[in-house]
């Protein structure tokens, strides 16, 4: 089946590009990964210890998710990427 | 153009509007205006102004109409990508889910640390993964980004279906978030404030497509970021004596854990438990044999309706006995149903914890697992639920794309900081002032939202003792948030406030789900096969109708009132991860995934999770005679069916791309 051509977009759009992951953002999914993982894991290995399941999964974890976040999302792309 | 140059000013207006109005309504409240007229005042001035701002960026220019021109700035985004998908569920529900279900649940299901990193974590995956790849492709809905990289109608046809199932579901627990809140601002019925607050949404969305919604949900995220973080500051100052949320919740939990260690070891506490084990017991052996308890029970009733009348007792007393489901359901089925709903809730009352972990919980169990699922499916919904997915189409550039993630991440997690603070404060009141307290002298928060037209909190005295314990207590962890500012006596106006924080919430995730749904129905499948030569104008005027009729659909749906905005919303998670992930993972990143694995990955991923949330519905398994026994695998819950759709979706993926041999 052909699509018809890209009625919905007037302009021409450009061609769908596929790359490999850049090496930062699979460094990040990796942090992700293991930041969660790692969190969860400390929560379950002392379930007794409440402050410590609010102090560092539910308040720090998120903060850290953010700073992963930023790091990730530098220099993979730059302004003049612009279409 | 003309709005990306002063973003800061609207949303400064719409910051100090809203503290404004804030001040002048706790004058109103301090000089003895009625709590309704103040409510009412928030709710009405919210809804007018996103109004306005739906009115004054009315636009039929299509690409201001589907993506808002692309030119929207960086941190606008956010804060629009933030407002969209902080819905009613995690707004008002996240702060209840944390002060019930506690951090790591009770061994048996996911606690509330498992809503926290899953919904802030999928902001890491789609900033790492698809924002920039989408930007790129400038396309304008998801299925026509799918429909362009494989080249395919079908695909585009397939993934239009997938987005308009995972939203509608995601819309209707939206809208009946909003009927909730409106009602509750408004003193008006579910059913009006659901079809009220629909007409604020239409307004913005219809007149002005994404470029409205995306002014209005900046402006959204400005009044549920300051309604959460002064809220959670009130609260703190109230309890410690500062507004440091964080400290202040740290500095109570020490007490708090003091508390609920004193309230386990308590006899009446282990009493009410004995007693709600034995009716557990009792209605385990009625669902087994319907028919029969069902008479026996009758039987009973029968007497006591004759004694009670015999001996002139109070009508509400003989009422009360024809209440029971034996007595008043006529179909075995509803009565069955009944009574499972009250094993759930008498369930619920003895398994959840006490203080935020169950005691003696061994470190490795179901509730890990459960958890870790949850976090999989989550994460992974939040990086492919269609309606944040085209956020990334408004931005110039693909940077920028990246950057509003971060934005929005950056918001979200401040949102949830203060919520899950909230909730550790909220249980000092629960276990200090509620448990222990006799029943004639409850506190007067307690009798306050016991009686409020939306039930906060009901009590029932298991153990006939008169005495409140933990487990006689059942809160509605949905919309308990609401009731923050009686039970912490702060004023009046702080309700007020979270409702309009709330209502934002939800409105703002419902515009977005709004155009998601009938953008697909119109682009990607009447347009895509009935008239794909149709003018720009013809499209926008049919998205706009079609998204007039969705609203009013999603909304005669909502006042059937679904059970539990939670599951439902948790449902639409594990359905778009199940349906997009794989696809677009693949279709982004590797070369040699083509159309016939496109449809086979969101095929199978769709199907596999649509199953297991099925199967294991209770509705279900009743009519079919299932036992959950039977129907969950490695004994996760339905929610977390994502965590058998996505690799399911990766390996059909894969495999039909690798057999079928056709090329890109």
């Amino acid at each position: 089946m052909q699509l018809p051509p890209t009625a919905s977009v007037p302009e021409a759009s450009p061609a769908i590009d596929v790359t490999a992951l850049p090496a930062r953002s699979l460094w990040g999914v990796v942090g992700l990964v293991g930041l969660t993982v790692g969190s969860l894991g400390l929560a379950w290995l002392w379930p007794d210890a409440t402050l410590l399941h609010f102090l560092c999964v539910a308040q720090a974890v998120p903060v850290l998710y953010f700073l992963l976040a930023c790091w990730g999302t530098q220099s993979t792309h730059t302004d003049d990427d612009a279409v | 153009m003309r709005f990306k140059s002063w973003p800061w000013p609207l949303l400064l207006v719409s910051f100090a509007g809203l503290v404004l109005l804030t001040l002048l309504l706790l004058l109103a409240d301090l000089a003895g205006v009625p709590r309704a007229v103040v409510n009412g005042f928030f709710l009405v001035v919210s809804i007018i102004g996103y109004a306005l701002i739906g009115m004054f960026c009315r636009t039929t220019i299509s690409e201001e109409y589907f993506v808002a021109g692309r030119n929207i700035s960086a941190p606008l985004n956010g804060m629009a990508t933030a407002a969209d998908w902080i819905s009613a569920a995690s707004f008002i529900g996240l702060t209840g889910l944390l002060l019930s279900d506690g951090f790591v649940g009770d061994g048996q299901h996911p606690g509330g640390l498992a809503y926290l990193l899953g919904w802030t974590g999928g902001f890491c995956l789609l900033g790492f993964l698809f924002a920039a790849k989408l930007n790129l492709s400038q396309s304008i809905t998801i299925p026509d980004f799918l429909g362009r990289r494989f080249d395919s109608a079908a695909v585009r046809w397939l993934a239009a279906w997938g987005a308009i199932l995972c939203s509608s579901i995601y819309l209707v627990a939206q809208i009946y978030g909003i009927g909730l809140v409106a009602s509750m601002l408004s003193g008006l019925t579910f059913e009006l404030g659901v079809f009220l607050a629909l007409g604020g949404v239409l307004l913005c969305s219809f007149l002005g497509g994404m470029r409205a919604v995306t002014w209005t949900q900046g402006v959204q995220c400005v009044v549920i970021v300051v309604s959460m973080v002064v809220l959670s500051m009130a609260v703190s100052f109230k309890t410690q004596g500062h507004p440091f949320v964080t400290v202040a919740a740290a500095q109570s939990l020490p007490q708090i854990q003091a508390r609920a260690k004193q309230i386990e070891a308590d006899p009446a506490e282990l009493a009410t438990r004995d007693v709600i084990s034995l009716r557990m017991s009792n209605l385990d052996v009625k669902i087994a044999e319907p028919l029969y308890a069902r008479d026996v029970e009758r039987q009973t009733i029968t007497r006591q309706v004759a004694r009670a009348k015999a001996e002139n007792a109070p009508l509400r007393d003989i009422q009360k006995l024809e209440a029971n489901p034996a007595w008043r359901e006529t179909s075995v089925d509803r009565l069955v149903s009944a009574w499972q709903a009250e094993r759930e809730v008498l369930a619920q009352a003895i398994y959840r914890p006490v203080g935020f972990q169950v005691p003696s919980l061994s470190g490795w169990n179901q509730g890990l697992f459960n958890s870790l699922a949850l976090v999989f499916c989550l994460m992974l919904g939040t990086a492919a639920l269609p309606h944040i997915l085209v956020r990334s189409y408004t931005t110039a550039t693909p940077a920028d794309a990246e950057r509003s993630v971060v934005w929005a991440l950056g918001i979200i997690v401040l949102v949830y900081l203060c919520a899950s603070a909230l909730a550790v404060l909220l249980k000092s009141f629960v276990l200090n002032e509620l448990v222990g307290s006799h029943l004639d002298q409850l506190p007067d928060w307690a009798d306050r939202l016991k009686l409020r037209k939306l039930a906060l909190l009901s009590i029932q005295d298991y153990n006939q003792d008169g005495i409140v314990q933990f487990a006689d207590i059942r809160l509605f962890n949905d919309y308990l948030v609401l009731g923050v500012p009686e039970m912490t006596h702060i004023s009046s106006v702080f309700t007020g406030l979270l409702a309009a924080g709330a209502l934002a919430a939800a409105l703002s995730t419902a515009d977005g789900l709004l155009l998601t749904i009938s953008n697909a129905l119109a682009q990607d499948l009447y347009f895509q096969t009935a008239a794909p030569d149709a003018p720009p104008l013809r499209r926008v005027m049919l998205s706009k109708i079609l998204l007039m009729v969705v609203a009013l659909l999603a909304a005669w749906f909502a006042t059937n009132r679904p059970v539990s905005i939670l599951f439902w919303v948790t449902c639409a998670f594990s359905l778009a991860a199940s349906t997009f992930f794989p696809v677009l993972l693949l279709g982004i990143y590797w070369r040699g995934m083509n159309r016939v694995g496109a449809l086979l990955a969101m095929v199978s991923g769709l199907t596999v999770s649509l199953y297991y949330i099925a199967a294991n519905h209770p509705w279900v398994q009743m009519r079919l005679h299932l036992q959950a026994s039977e129907t969950l695998w490695l004994g996760l819950d339905p929610v977390c069916s994502g965590v058998f759709g996505v690799p399911i979706g990766l390996l059909f993926g894969f495999m039909g791309s690798r057999l079928s041999g056709i090329r890109n």
